[in-house]
């Protein structure tokens, strides 16, 4: 089956290598003031249709019938180029492009308006610009990446001022996040009012709903890819942020000028060190955390370029007796080759883990708890350009997993009764973006992936009532329960005119691991198991149509997009599952399906004195469990049936900027009781339906004023204030039902809300 | 792990005393009255007692509505059946039995001609050894007045499977939403100190009761004990399942007491 689909594939691109012969322009595009790669900026021939995007590295490769031709350089937010060329043989060209921001004050420059949201065959895609980020308004003033994904259609946030994200009805482990494409299993910080994310040390973010291309697999819902910079190339500089509960440096610069560079970005909040300024009982008490990103990168010769980045982040919280911390580290190593002007590719090594722990002294007992999750990544990816009309990508990947179970230790001795699994997870793909006319582009591919437990493992097999009735025994190296899965990715893009396009796509995603939550917000502590005989790998399949318009000049971006996504063996906890330092943790767990659709509107102005977007989604999830709610569907519970959200930025003085947000969704799907009853003397709620009831609609208010004080090229600072809930909405975080402690005998409804009106300053400075 | 979860985010709401915590009033759906049985057996004093009662709407002042006239009976490994009779409070009981550790009973509850049954096995008694207490320190804690906390200290019985529950009593006050449920699986044989959780003032008299009790109590009670931990760290709330043949709500189960007090 596979070898049929790849020749065909090779068949569909053969028939159009019919081509006199070609000569290739290729090169990298670059910030020109720091020397940053410039990712998916477009390079286009004038006068023709021909043109490509750079890759993920900023490289380029255009293959033409010699003649005489204009280049035309583009990227959002940057002045574009034109570049004359006399293509007689194969041609290396490397272009710098200048920040349009600057030129605005100086030069009145109207920038050409990009349209590639119109003509490339991304679909339900969403990129975010770093430094449009800083202008939104947030919770205690922390900029994140997170939050603001939180604000485009299509993707929700899992709880108030929290980090974690559904996206298109997924459940929150369905997103693959990479960071310089090493996977962050926690992308969350202080129980998820943060994320790891220092925005100071990003340089792009794109996160995939749909039409995920063949060279990502792992995560049944939405990847998100996040690239750190490499740093300046041309000169050192440092930037940073002073704020009411953490504060953030980074320093950057050349470790030889043009050949390579460093950069060290750092961040830490000081929540425990404020406290204790307040009171002495703090001083016991540890309640941090902090992220360090590095990265250096090196230019070793034409074709060669190697990076090594890296990602150290960690939380702690503790009384005196009571510990708890998690963290996350991870670290790549790539090596970019040119083997010639067309083919390029990329080599990593990566290796990521997380892991958590706490530590309570009992009666002079230390209990600890520690578990964790390891990866060992190797992975090459190679873009092939074929011809002007064909794009070719293609690789491997293998991981390699460790999952270390949940171990106790009571006076540091181990109680060792979960065993650590293994797990190798294989991925094969290949995939062609083929310009078939003046209006058509398809993008198409397959990955082939794969996933075993590896020895040694002793494998136990469970009855309906949850007892052990088999044993299997595994060796060390030993590979048992391989599933292997062909996931079929297109993506089609027609356009109507300049101004409109039709765009398609289907993409299947296997998921092998999954994350177990019990709880709503979700915990540091939820537990990731590997598939096994009994876990099956969740599968999800989505098909997703979507009408692109530009207005005014390409001023104004218009989208809307369906989608329809199926999801089999999903997992979850039976009811009243014993989960805490059960070492068969499997056998509490019952299999279903899923199914979620939507449609989502978009509006978005990116230039001039006011931008912003409005976004709005109409959208529905459900799950479905044999054990669960008589067998029938239920919405999940981040179900939210409307979904809206105005971001708005207007500078109405050169240095004074004011932004606000609004944000609306309909309350999450929850399960209130319908009656209720005493067992041994204490009040029990009855329930009916499953996620049957509605939590109170959500809506709140952000305002941000940016003062920039002073912004030259030597030093720049700005004085950032902001309020988070500015109404003083007081939304639902949870809900509780209980005996009235006022008026005894009566059962009341308690609601908490978390967040009134938070104020925040920050000052930031560059230079 | 909860109470930590819980400990951690209030911790941390403290901090930003931005948080807040009201009563409001929901329109709530109200189900059909569903018939509730909490049949227990205390091994020690020999007395079984049956509660019968029907669930009411939420916001209903009414704590719960017996139901009288039920046929209750409890039938021994032998076949020797005890009828239960109701009394004044509304309870059926019969005590004076003799069940012995290891003995399996029966319970038949007929409401409206239909026949609910459960099993349950006595289970073996295992004595609470001592308590003490340790003084609390805590941000925000008051130094004039200080808190305790209360450790239950016993010795597992080896080589069998045993389930515990402990409850606590302040001034003769049972302490509600109390659940302290364990077993031996990870510490058979072993000595246990446990810590109440519950901050008790000083000067308060203490009372806990190590009760050991049978496998379909502990899992009655360990399920009930996940929804009753609310708020946004629960889970998806459901109606736990005692150990009834027929669709309803309660248990059946039997249990040891042993109890000790302490003054702080």
């Amino acid at each position: 089956m596979l070898k049929k689909n790849l020749i065909f594939l090779f068949l569909l691109i053969s028939t159009h290598c019919l081509v006199a012969q070609n000569f290739t322009v290729s090169g990298y595009l670059r910030d020109a003031d720091s020397g940053e790669e410039l990712l998916y900026a477009t390079v286009s021939v004038e006068g023709t249709t021909n043109g490509v995007t750079t890759n993920l590295y900023g490289f380029y490769s255009l293959s033409l019938p010699p003649d005489k031709y204009t280049l035309q350089f583009n990227y959002l937010g940057y002045e574009s180029q034109l570049i004359e060329i006399n293509l007689q043989e194969n041609l290396k060209l490397d272009v710098e492009l200048a920040s349009a921001a600057k030129l605005l004050e100086e030069v009145v420059v109207t920038a050409k308006q990009e349209d590639e949201n119109i003509t490339n065959t991304e679909v339900s895609v969403v990129s975010l610009d770093v430094k449009e980020i800083k202008k939104i308004p947030v919770l205690f003033g922390e900029q994140d990446i997170l939050k603001t994904i939180q604000l485009l259609p299509g993707v929700s946030a899992s709880s108030e001022g929290g980090s974690g994200f559904f996206v298109r009805g997924g459940d929150g482990d369905e997103n693959l996040i990479l960071l310089d494409e090493a996977p962050v299993y926690n992308a969350s910080h202080l129980l998820g009012f943060f994320s790891v994310f220092n925005g100071d040390a990003l340089k792009d973010v794109k996160l995939y709903k749909g039409g995920i291309p063949a060279q990502y697999g792992g995560r049944a819902s939405s990847v998100m890819d996040i690239r750190m910079k490499n740093g300046n190339m041309k000169s050192w500089e440092a930037s940073g942020g002073i704020g009411i509960i953490s504060s953030r440096l980074t320093v950057e610069g050349p470790l030889q000028k043009d050949k390579g560079s460093i950069i060290v970005s750092g961040r830490r909040t000081y929540a425990d060190l404020v406290a204790g300024a307040f009171s002495e009982e703090f001083e016991d008490t540890d309640l941090y955390f902090y992220d360090l990103n590095a990265k250096a990168n090196f230019i070793l010769g034409e074709n060669d370029r190697i990076y090594i980045s890296g990602y150290l982040g960690r939380d702690a919280f503790g009384l005196e007796d009571f510990g708890f911390d998690w963290g996350n580290q991870t670290l790549t190593a790539r090596w970019n080759h040119v083997f010639n002007s067309k083919l390029f590719a990329n080599t990593s090594l990566i290796y990521s883990d997380y892991d958590y722990g706490f530590k309570v002294q009992n009666g002079g007992v230390d209990i600890d708890l520690k578990a964790g999750i390891y990866d060992y990544n190797v992975k090459q990816d190679y873009t092939y350009y074929l011809n002007p009309n064909n794009r070719l990508e293609f690789g491997w990947q293998g991981i390699f997993h460790r999952f270390k179970p949940s171990i106790f230790s009571f006076d540091q001795t181990a109680q060792d009764e979960a065993q650590e699994q293994r797990a190798l997870e294989g991925g094969l793909y290949l995939a062609n973006e083929q310009k078939i006319n003046e209006r058509l582009t398809i993008n198409y591919g397959l990955r082939l992936s794969s996933f075993s437990n590896v020895g040694p493992y002793v494998e136990k097999a469970f009855d309906e009532t949850d007892e052990v009735i088999a044993e299997n025994t595994y060796e060390s190296g030993e590979f048992y329960n391989t599933y292997l899965n062909l996931e079929p990715r297109v993506n089609a893009t027609f356009l109507l005119n300049d101004k409109s396009s039709l765009k398609a796509s289907y993409n299947r995603n296997a998921q092998y691991l999954q994350q177990l939550s019990n709880s709503n917000a979700g915990t540091p502590t939820d537990l990731w198991i590997p598939s096994s005989s009994t876990v099956k790998p969740t599968l999800a399949d989505q098909v997703a149509l979507g009408y692109f318009r530009n207005f005014k000049d390409n001023k104004y971006r218009f989208s809307t997009e369906a989608y329809y996504k199926v999801l089999q063996n999903t997992v979850d906890y039976e009811d009243g599952a014993e989960i805490f330092g059960n070492p068969d943790i499997e056998s509490e767990l019952i299999f279903g399906e899923g199914r979620a659709f939507g449609i989502e509107f978009l509006l978005e102005k990116k230039s001039g004195k006011f931008t912003g977007w409005l976004s709005y989604t109409l959208s529905n999830s459900e799950r479905r469990y044999e054990e669960l709610n008589q067998g029938n569907w239920f919405s999940a519970r981040q179900d939210r049936t409307h979904d809206i959200s105005i971001v708005t930025s207007y500078q109405f003085k050169p240095k004074w900027t004011l932004s606000a947000s609004w944000v609306y969704y309909t309350g999450d799907a929850v399960t209130f009781p319908a009656g209720k009853y005493y067992i041994d003397g204490n009040l029990v709620n009855l329930y009916t339906e499953r996620n049957g009831d509605r939590m109170p609609d959500y809506h709140r208010m952000d305002i941000g004023l940016t003062w920039v004080l002073k912004d030259t090229d030597r030093f720049y600072n700005d004085l950032n204030l902001s309020f988070y809930n500015f109404y003083n909405r007081k939304n639902a975080y949870s809900i509780t039902f209980a005996e009235s402690e006022t008026a005894v005998g009566t059962t009341e409804a308690t609601r908490l809300a978390l967040f009134g009106v938070v104020p925040s300053i920050t000052w930031n400075f560059k230079f | 792990m909860n109470s930590i979860q819980q400990i951690s985010f209030i911790f941390f709401g403290l901090l930003l005393f931005s948080s807040c915590e009201d009563v409001i009033v929901l329109d709530l759906e109200e189900a059909e009255p569903r018939l509730v049985i909490e049949g227990t057996i205390d091994a020690g004093a020999q007395e079984a007692q049956v509660w019968l009662s029907r669930t009411n709407a939420f916001y209903e002042a009414a704590s719960s509505q017996i139901v009288d006239g039920a046929v209750v009976r409890l039938v021994n490994p032998f076949g020797e059946g005890y009828e239960l009779v109701q009394e004044a409070d509304g309870a059926y009981r019969y005590s004076d039995l003799a069940v012995e550790p290891g003995e399996q009973y029966r319970l038949e509850v007929t409401v409206d001609e239909v026949v609910y049954t459960a099993l349950a096995e006595v289970p073996f008694p295992v004595v609470l050894d001592s308590l003490n207490q340790e003084e609390i320190s805590f941000p925000f804690a008051n130094e004039e007045e200080p808190s305790f906390q209360v450790f239950a200290n016993w010795t597992d019985t080896p080589n069998r499977i045993n389930y515990y529950r402990i409850k606590a009593f302040v001034d003769g006050e049972e302490l509600p939403d109390n659940y302290t449920l364990l077993n031996d699986e990870l510490s058979d044989g072993n000595p246990l100190v446990i810590p109440i959780r519950e901050a008790f003032e000083a000067g308060s008299l203490v009372r806990i009761e190590l009760r050991s009790v049978d496998a379909a109590y502990y899992d009655y009670f360990q399920k009930l004990s996940t929804i009753l931990a609310q708020g946004a760290n629960s889970a998806t709330p459901f109606n736990p399942k005692g150990n009834f043949d027929q669709d309803v709500l309660g248990y059946f189960g039997i249990y040891h007491i042993s109890a000790l007090a302490i003054q702080l």
